[in-house]
């Protein structure tokens, strides 16, 4: 039943985003209707959650597919709050399209069988741990899309007043998430310290997550001095969340990791490699557009 | 600011290498626990004590950003106080043995060694005994696979749903409901003219179907008995006789052990009570009780018994018997007594006592030890054995439907996913009809599947019919064949998954100068503290929970740690709700 409802909220996703396209080239549509849809989306996962909170007994943050439900519940519910705050549907329309594509590859790229939560997960603490990295990283993925597109707007020297909006949303959504992150990182070392006596093991996911802190600590300090460079960190971070979050998996230092299930032998470095490279591309995409709009104008500037 | 911003990407470069390094045990040590690393940590240290003073004042924002960067510090602190001060070792405890000598782990075999410089806590840890929770069996459920595609779908065995199917063009059925993890019993019928009345029941209980007659003269009782419900039928009782019915249920659902010394007749009843003497009666004869275990499982060619552990196939308790004049035995107590010359050959040099084990599952597990009673013939009464170790009296009323364990709950068997391939895209053949026929929740196979009183396995009979032609087959559970549809590509099992484990226990006794000084239950995530010394569920004997293994840790520098991570958290709050603020900056 709770499949059911998720592949629900999945085809409302992906109504929402068509919605919100048309809003995008069609002003005089309502917000309502784009967010309405998305809400409605938003609001069945989250009883699809409660009904395999329900049957599970506990917290569904057990698998990588309820994990990755519970993540795109909490993005939704931010793409609904941020679009009613600043109406930029350009951005929610990114947003919704990265969401909508993370939900299929959860709902029919893993396992979603109901699994009994092992002993080691049997913790308060992991419910606010996962919760506090969902709505983290949620935040931070909307952040991405946003820094994604003001600098775009950036290199082609287009609409220097979307570009400030965009900015003030970036910079808002890493305010938001970055309180979570850090009680995502605190919980999980008390957590840590209460089943495995220890809050640190300097384990590949542990530092993976401190990473993504580490760049959004570095974001808030730079945006503090108006440092226009800190916006890359926007795709920085993003490219460290998937790193951390499924990444992490993939690299050879897996097999020693308590936090990844990963089978004995040679890991595959492939998937790691396709999971980095569209932050690479969107990187060298933006580097190119500067030097096409500043190489053009050059020339014009040269011909006068 | 700058060399704030220049220290974190440092960090995190460093971080990055760390993460990326194949050997991590060489990553700890080139990086996390080299002193260059640490060096910018205390370079970090000293920014943000720097940061706290340059910028002091009195404001809401600089409380936020003082509790932010003090915070931290603090944590880093707390962390250096745990490295410097702090002391972990490894407890490896055999069930009924002490143990105060410290192990440590080795990265490169993995393996426990003692420490050197030897190393010993102040006090003695005994095993008491260490244990297995379960989660209730799932459902059972029929696999359809298919040998091209190599996918499969599970198929849920449950009444009343229609089962889903994986194509709309297929219907499957269930006659019988038996897939239930909640224990139940029905009175589905009584006779009270007849010289032997008799009441006959029906008990679900773990997905499994039991049901007799139960008479209140012949045969002897309880005629029906499952694995962990026993029922007797009292016929005509009074009130008080039914009343001291039901207390001696309550009674019996305790395990006790018993001992006749058949030289002398003298026998009693004795508490279950593990690692202490116990004197039996006026027979000289002292018995001490080891361990309990679930089985004894015997390898035939090499004579050598192996304990078993988990969901008790015939509970046992190992027990030392030392006579008068000296001599001592260790034997194992079966809840199931083997034949008579078996059970002579067990008791070894002591050929006159008879020892017997009364089993009642353990408390706060997966088992409940349930006694059926009639009072007047109009009411029934079930006394129970609750989880949390309560005993409880249900009265039912002919015909109606108890369930004596509501809190259970039951798992779901989802279809979907065989060896990691989805079921979207499974095709079966065309037309194809799959009908349960036929449940028997206890049958044996002689020439012929067939019901058998008990000990039995469950059983479907099962119909498939489709273009190419029917089948008809009896699946036993957990079978490894299965119905082979005429092309051979189709197969039908009828499985159960194994039970999964919800959590281990250590039971421990603190032994101080002889005297115990705590009893404690040492679980995953919920550790236990004496004098300083925190003890964690860290590792367990697999095959025959005979050992624990207890990580020991001692941290002062946790009280520092988890103060410098609410004021860190209350920081970053307080700098969201402080934005748009700005700060001075002395100079």
């Amino acid at each position: 039943m709770d499949i059911l409802l998720t592949q629900t909220a999945l085809y409302l996703y992906l109504l929402a985003l068509l919605l919100m396209l048309t809003r995008a080239f069609q002003p005089r549509l309502t917000p309502w209707v784009p967010s309405g849809a998305l809400l409605l989306g938003a609001l069945l996962q989250l009883a699809a959650i409660i009904l395999r909170w329900r049957l599970l007994g506990w917290t569904p943050v057990t698998s990588l597919y309820e994990v990755i439900a519970y993540f795109c519940c909490g993005l939704a519910l931010v793409i609904f709050f941020t679009f009613r705050k600043f109406d930029f549907p350009w951005v929610a329309s990114l947003a919704l399209a990265l969401l909508a594509g993370t939900l299929s590859y959860a709902l029919y790229g893993q396992d979603t069988n109901v699994k009994m939560v092992v002993p080691a997960l049997r913790s308060h603490w992991m419910a606010i741990h996962v919760s506090s990295w969902c709505f983290s990283y949620s935040s931070f993925s909307l952040g991405f899309v946003a820094s994604a597109a003001l600098l775009a707007l950036r290199r082609l020297n287009l609409h220097p007043a979307l570009q400030e909006r965009l900015s003030a949303i970036f910079y808002r959504l890493v305010l938001f998430g970055f309180p979570f992150h850090t009680l995502g990182l605190i919980t999980g070392a008390v957590w840590a310290k209460n089943a495995w006596a220890s809050p640190w093991f300097h384990d590949a996911k542990e530092w993976a997550a401190a990473i993504t802190w580490l760049i959004y600590a570095v974001y808030l300090h730079l945006h503090h001095r108006e440092n226009k460079g800190a916006d890359w960190l926007g795709i920085l971070g993003m490219a460290s969340i998937v790193f951390a979050f499924v990444g992490v998996n993939y690299i050879p230092s897996a097999q020693q990791s308590a936090h990844t299930y990963v089978q004995p032998g040679e890991p595959d470095l492939m998937p790691l490699f396709w999971m980095m490279s569209p932050f690479v591309m969107l990187a060298l995409v933006l580097w190119g557009l500067g030097f096409w709009k500043n190489g053009l104008k050059t020339a014009t500037s040269t011909r006068r | 600011m700058t060399f704030a911003v220049i220290l974190l990407s440092l960090l995190a470069i460093a971080a990055l290498v760390g993460v990326m390094w194949k050997d991590q045990e060489a990553a700890k040590e080139w990086i996390y626990h080299a002193a260059w690393f640490r060096g910018i940590f205390v370079f970090l240290i000293c920014d943000l004590i720097l940061a706290i003073v340059v910028h002091a004042e009195f404001s809401r924002r600089y409380a936020a950003y003082f509790l932010t960067h003090a915070g931290l510090v603090t944590t880093l602190v707390g962390f250096s106080i745990g490295g410097l001060f702090g002391m972990e070792g490894y407890l490896m405890l055999d069930v009924g043995k002490h143990e105060s000598r410290l192990s440590d782990l080795n990265p490169k075999t993995n393996r426990l060694q003692p420490k050197t410089p030897e190393e010993k806590l102040p006090f003695e840890v005994f095993l008491e005994r260490f244990y297995i929770d379960y989660y209730p069996p799932a459902a059972p459920y029929l696999l359809v696979s298919l040998a091209d595609t190599k996918k499969g779908v599970k198929i849920p065995l449950d009444r009343g749903d229609r089962l889903r199917s994986p194509d709309s063009k297929y219907k499957l059925t269930v006659i019988e409901r038996f897939a239930s993890a909640e224990q139940k019993f029905i009175v589905v019928n009584r006779s009270d003219k007849a010289r032997n009345p008799a009441v006959k029941v029906r008990a679900e209980q773990n997905g499994r179907l039991f049901q007799g007659c139960l008479f209140a003269v012949l045969p002897a009782v309880p005629v029906v008995e499952t694995p962990l419900l026993v029922m007797e039928f009292k016929y005509g009782l009074d009130e008080p006789a039914w009343n001291k019915q039901v207390q001696e249920a309550h009674q019996s659902v305790a395990a006790s052990f018993a001992f006749t010394d058949e030289a002398t007749g003298e026998g009693n009843v004795l508490p279950v009570v593990f690692n202490r003497d116990q004197l039996l009666g006026k027979t000289g004869y002292r018995l001490r009780m080891l361990r309990s275990i679930s089985g004894v499982n015997v390898d035939m060619a090499t004579k050598k018994t192996e304990e078993l552990m988990g969901p008790p196939v015939n509970p046992a308790l190992r027990v030392a018997i030392v006579s008068v004049d000296g001599r001592k035995h260790e034997r194992y107590v079966f809840a199931q007594p083997p034949p008579p010359f078996m059970e002579r050959k067990l008791r070894g040099p002591f050929e006159k006592l008879k020892l017997e084990y009364h089993y009642a599952p353990p408390l706060g597990r997966d088992f409940a030890y349930v006694m059926l009673h009639s009072g007047d013939g109009q009411r029934f009464s079930v006394v129970s054995l609750l989880p949390e170790g309560k005993t409880q009296t249900i009265t039912a009323v002919l015909g109606e439907e108890k369930i004596i364990s509501a809190s259970r709950k039951r798992r779901n068997a989802v279809d979907r996913n065989l060896n990691g391939t989805t079921d979207e895209n499974l095709s079966l053949p065309r037309g194809l009809r799959i009908r349960v026929q036929e449940f028997l929740p206890d049958a044996g196979v002689d020439e012929k599947v067939a019901a058998v009183p008990s000990g039995g396995q469950p059983a479907i009979r099962i119909r498939v019919e489709g273009v190419l032609g029917k089948d008809e087959k009896w699946l036993m559970l957990n079978a490894e064949r299965g119905i082979e549809y005429p092309d051979r590509n189709l197969t039908l099992r009828y499985m159960q998954d194994p039970l999964d484990i919800r959590q281990y226990h250590s039971d421990l006794r603190l032994i101080e100068k002889g005297k115990v000084e705590k009893r404690a239950t040492v679980s995953v995530n919920d550790p236990v503290t004496h004098q300083k010394y925190t003890f964690y569920q860290i590792d367990y004997d697999k095959e025959h929970g005979q050992w624990s293994v207890l990580k020991v840790v001692r941290s002062p520098g946790t009280p520092v740690l988890f103060t410098g991570f609410g004021m860190l958290f209350l920081g970053v709050v307080g700098m969201v709700l402080t934005r748009g603020q700005k700060l001075s900056r002395k100079r």
